[in-house]
């Protein structure tokens, strides 16, 4: 079996983040979004992998991802171009998917139970694709898939008025060489995209069978900053924290906190984790960081209140008030306007920003 | 709809036809390689795909 991995999109609702760099790299609990998705198929034994790039980011995924040794696995690179849906981002791996069967796993989701379970589900019938779902409370705001009582899918709907079930596509697939054809067959929808739900429709229309799998666990789209903080806080909270770095005896540590080796936690700083800090940071006295907080490398924190933030990295900030629910991107800087006359918030702010000061 | 790609014969990276269209001729994305890939190496049939479904692909 092998897998692909979606690394394109504009990342719209990330801006301005996203202006910079794709939003498959952006750091939750200081791990690119994209090396969950990697790890995830290689836990699940599928090692031959494409990522699926598109017109943005591709370098920078490229440049982080590499061959994939790093990561266990051996990565194919395949360029869509133009994201013209999720059945065109599929029809493009066909050369490299040969006869094999495969799982599509979106780039900027996050799911903390793995496919496992799913390629077992799929395995255990004469199925040509399989389908991951979740419970979800507003169903009307997702596709949805209506089943029989054997988990087969009789039905999928895009967002229904009225639905009938309120399982919820949460964008894994497994699906097999056949799901080409189908995909050779349907047309772009209204948005003018080419819709891999069509597609298994398809599937279903010529009575094929697809597998369902309600999957355990959370899963999370990582797709606006909310989404960030949130699937920062989940992984944040199944971890069981390693302080490798360096402790001043008189800092105040508590929690499950993950410092790397090469960080430090300077004496008279308050951390409150579950909280993870990355390479060559510094928290310096006075300081106080609050639980689900992540601080990416080279980044100076002092005399800040910070919690429930991500911070990209490469970051200086000594603001004096407290810092709340933020995503801050790289090399970014906020420091204090305490003294400066006239008084006043000073901003150099890009577009898409979003401040609440 | 049918996707088509041309897959490089030097690293196996595969690019789509609507990219390559868009570009002509492109050096291959594929890592490290200096290959240079064409809309032309593709096959002339499914070259005319392309350009008849240019909508769909997001060009005219």
């Amino acid at each position: 079996m092998k897998g692909i991995v979606l690394a394109g999109g504009l990342g719209t609702r990330l801006r301005p983040i996203t202006h910079t760099g794709p939003k498959q790299l952006v750091p939750v609990a200081n791990k690119p979004v994209i090396q969950y998705a990697i790890e995830d198929l290689r836990d699940a034994g599928i090692t031959d992998i494409g990522v699926i790039l598109g017109n943005l980011g591709r370098d920078d995924i490229q440049s982080f991802l590499g061959d994939g040794s790093e990561f266990g696995v051996e990565i194919t690179y395949i360029v869509q171009g133009n994201p013209l849906g999720l059945a065109h981002t599929v029809g493009c791996a066909e050369e490299f998917v040969e006869e094999d069967d495969f799982v599509v796993y979106l780039g900027d989701n996050i799911h903390n139970n793995g496919v496992t379970d799913l390629v077992e589900s799929f395995k255990t019938g004469d199925y040509v694709a399989g389908i991951a779902l979740q419970e979800v409370e507003n169903p009307g705001q997702f596709g949805i898939a209506e089943t029989d009582g054997s988990d087969n899918v009789t039905r999928l709907v895009e967002k229904p008025d009225n639905p009938a079930s309120d399982h919820a596509l949460v964008g894994i697939y497994v699906l097999s060489p056949a799901v080409f054809d189908a995909i050779e067959t349907i047309e772009p929808s209204w948005r003018g995209e080419l819709e891999i739900t069509d597609a298994m429709q398809e599937l279903l229309d010529k009575g094929l069978a697809v597998d369902s799998h309600v999957i355990e666990g959370w899963w999370k789209d990582t797709g606006k900053p909310e989404d960030i903080l949130k699937a920062n806080r989940l992984v944040l909270d199944g971890r069981p924290g390693s302080l490798n770095g360096t402790v001043d005896e008189n800092a105040d540590v508590r929690g499950h906190v993950d410092l790397h080796e090469t960080a430090t936690i300077e004496g008279r700083a308050v951390v409150r984790g579950p909280v993870s800090i990355a390479a060559d940071t510094v928290v310096e006295a006075g300081t106080y960081v609050g639980p689900y907080t992540s601080v990416g490398p080279e980044t100076r924190l002092s005399s800040v209140q910070l919690e429930n933030s991500v911070i990209v990295g490469e970051s200086e900030i000594s603001s004096d008030g407290k810092i709340v629910d933020s995503l801050v991107g790289r090399a970014a800087t906020v420091t204090s306007a305490s003294g400066l006359l006239p008084e006043g918030r000073r901003l150099v702010i890009g577009e898409q920003s979003n401040l609440k000061l | 709809m049918k996707i088509i790609t041309l897959t490089c014969p030097e690293c196996g990276t595969i690019v789509a036809a609507n990219e390559l269209e868009e570009r002509r001729i492109m050096k291959c994305p594929g890592l490290e390689c200096e290959a240079v890939l064409r809309f032309d190496d593709i096959e002339a049939t499914d070259r005319e795909y392309v350009l008849e479904q240019g909508t769909n692909y997001g060009f005219d």
